[in-house]
């Protein structure tokens, strides 16, 4: 994958995930969430791996520095994993629509 | 179905790659001549994006990461070429296409179309009162006869009920200003009763054309204080279902209950309100409580890129041209993004720094500060702290 190119490909639910890879890691654009960097890769990770078992840890502490080509493969599995174990994502409200009130 | 994943702040983290949202204005054209209106739409601008350039610009959008686009102008469906634009954004993956229109070219077969062709297209209807007379008032300039406005109002809820039959994703907009807010609720009832689910009350700031209406429009604080505390009132009795507000900065909606010695915390509860900077995903990539350039972008119709929407008439908000640049190096390298994206409180008046709110609020809206002081980092001289300290 091109450093800084948006890549679409479909979820394991129909959705689609979208994944950027930069110099310190990647950007995953999922649905309507915003997840950024190595720390939120790793946090995802650790989420992982409470959702689909253990696994996804030792996986996330390959991650800093590696090819971007490999955090794409990383980020893309994990992704459709949780999405399969019936996480959702949302947007924050504070990019959705910030400063909107009563939104239900 | 299990919580959706906190979102956890790094201090270190970089900019985004791209804009989270962006409003793209197809065209300056509108057949109305709204006093409000915060773009000063009426003639289109001169050398508007022709449709290859428009497609170009929303591929451009999407290669770019953005979730969120909305379509407005002027009048976005005054364009002949409207079907394709939307047809081709919707076609996209990934992202939400939402379209503002006035709904006085939505005629049964431009309807059919959309609803046919645009799958997950979100249409906002503005619909800014409740009678012909009302209505008319923020929409064509207050000198028109009964009969013309009488088919202006017919049109647009003709339009609005077109969209409804078909099944659309629709909201209505309603501008909220000092000089209309008795009919907020009468026009919420009308389109309710037409079967509209949400309507979403847009409090005035005076951008544009609107500047100009700022001594009748703009409430002064005392009256929007009151009027807020009524509505939240009625919110928390379950009255007004699907109204919803929104509003410039985050002090609009906190200080009126701090004030006058109310709850935050249930005013925040019935609204289901946060100020970005309450959330830690805001808060790891701003230093400020304004989204302009740091997850929102404005692309106008002849390729110009703003901050936001209600930057782009501030010339020294312009952050490039696509015309002349790809958006991915003006995101990236435009001084105008860089500044705001690196603003924090310390940049702001002395007020924002020592105001309890401030590390809530983060100063304010930028749009509202730039255009009236003439500064993007002077002070939001709506907010009454800062009118008080006399900043």
């Amino acid at each position: 994958m091109t450093a800084g190119r948006w890549m679409s490909f479909p979820s394991s639910s129909g959705g689609v995930i979208r994944v950027a890879a930069h110099g310190d890691g990647c950007e995953i654009r999922y649905g309507s969430r915003i997840a950024q960097g190595n720390a939120d890769l790793l946090e995802i990770m650790a989420l992982m791996d409470e959702a689909t078992g253990p696994g996804a840890a030792q996986r996330s502490a390959n991650l800093r520095g590696c090819a971007a080509a490999e955090v794409y493969r990383i980020a893309t599995d994990t992704f459709a994993r949780l999405r399969q174990a019936g996480f959702d994502f949302v947007l924050p409200d504070s990019l959705r629509a910030p400063h909107q009130a009563g939104r239900e | 179905m299990n919580s959706p994943l906190p979102i956890v702040a790094t201090p270190t983290r970089p900019a985004l790659l791209g804009p989270a949202h962006v409003d793209f204005d197809l065209t300056n054209a509108c057949n109305l001549f709204c006093s409000h209106c915060s773009v000063s739409s009426g003639k289109p601008m001169p050398a508007e994006a022709a449709t290859a350039e428009i497609l170009g610009i929303i591929h451009q959008l999407h290669e770019l990461g953005v979730m969120s686009l909305t379509i407005a102008g002027g009048e976005p469906f005054i364009r002949p070429d409207i079907h394709e634009i939307l047809e081709t954004a919707c076609s996209l993956p990934g992202w939400q296409v939402t379209v503002i229109t006035n709904a006085t070219f939505l005629t049964a077969e431009v309807v059919r179309r959309v609803a046919d062709t645009c799958p997950g297209l979100a249409i906002n209807v503005s619909v800014d009162g409740s009678t012909p007379v009302r209505f008319d008032y923020m929409r064509h300039g207050r000198r028109r006869t009964p009969q013309a406005q009488d088919e202006l109002f017919g049109s647009v809820l003709t339009g609005l009920e077109r969209t409804l039959t078909a099944g659309l994703d629709v909201e209505v907009n309603f501008t909220l200003s000092k000089a209309n807010r008795d009919d907020l609720l009468p026009t919420y009832r009308l389109v309710r009763a037409m079967g509209a689910r949400r309507l979403i009350a847009i409090k005035f700031l005076p951008a544009g054309r609107g500047f100009a209406q700022r001594a009748e429009m703009e409430f002064d604080f005392a009256t929007w204080a009151d009027y807020l505390v009524e509505l939240t009132g009625l919110k928390a009795a379950g009255s007004i279902p699907g109204l919803s507000l929104s509003l410039p900065s985050a002090w609009e909606f906190y200080l009126p209950f701090k004030l006058a010695s109310l709850d935050l915390a249930e005013a925040a509860r019935v609204w289901r309100y946060s100020a970005p900077l309450e959330d830690s995903w805001f808060s790891g990539h701003a230093g400020i409580g304004d989204s302009s350039g740091v997850t929102d972008l404005n692309v106008v119709s002849n390729g110009d890129v703003y901050p936001i929407t209600l930057m782009s008439g501030i010339p020294a908000a312009r952050c490039g041209n696509m015309r002349e640049s790809v958006l991915e190096d003006i995101w990236n390298d435009s001084q105008v993004l860089q500044d705001l994206r690196g603003m924090t409180l310390a940049d702001l008046p002395r007020t924002c720094q020592t105001c309890e709110l401030g590390r809530t609020c983060g100063g304010g809206s930028r749009a509202r500060a730039w255009i009236l002081s003439g500064r993007m980092d002077g002070p939001d001289a709506a907010c009454p702290l800062l009118e008080a300290a006399g900043s």
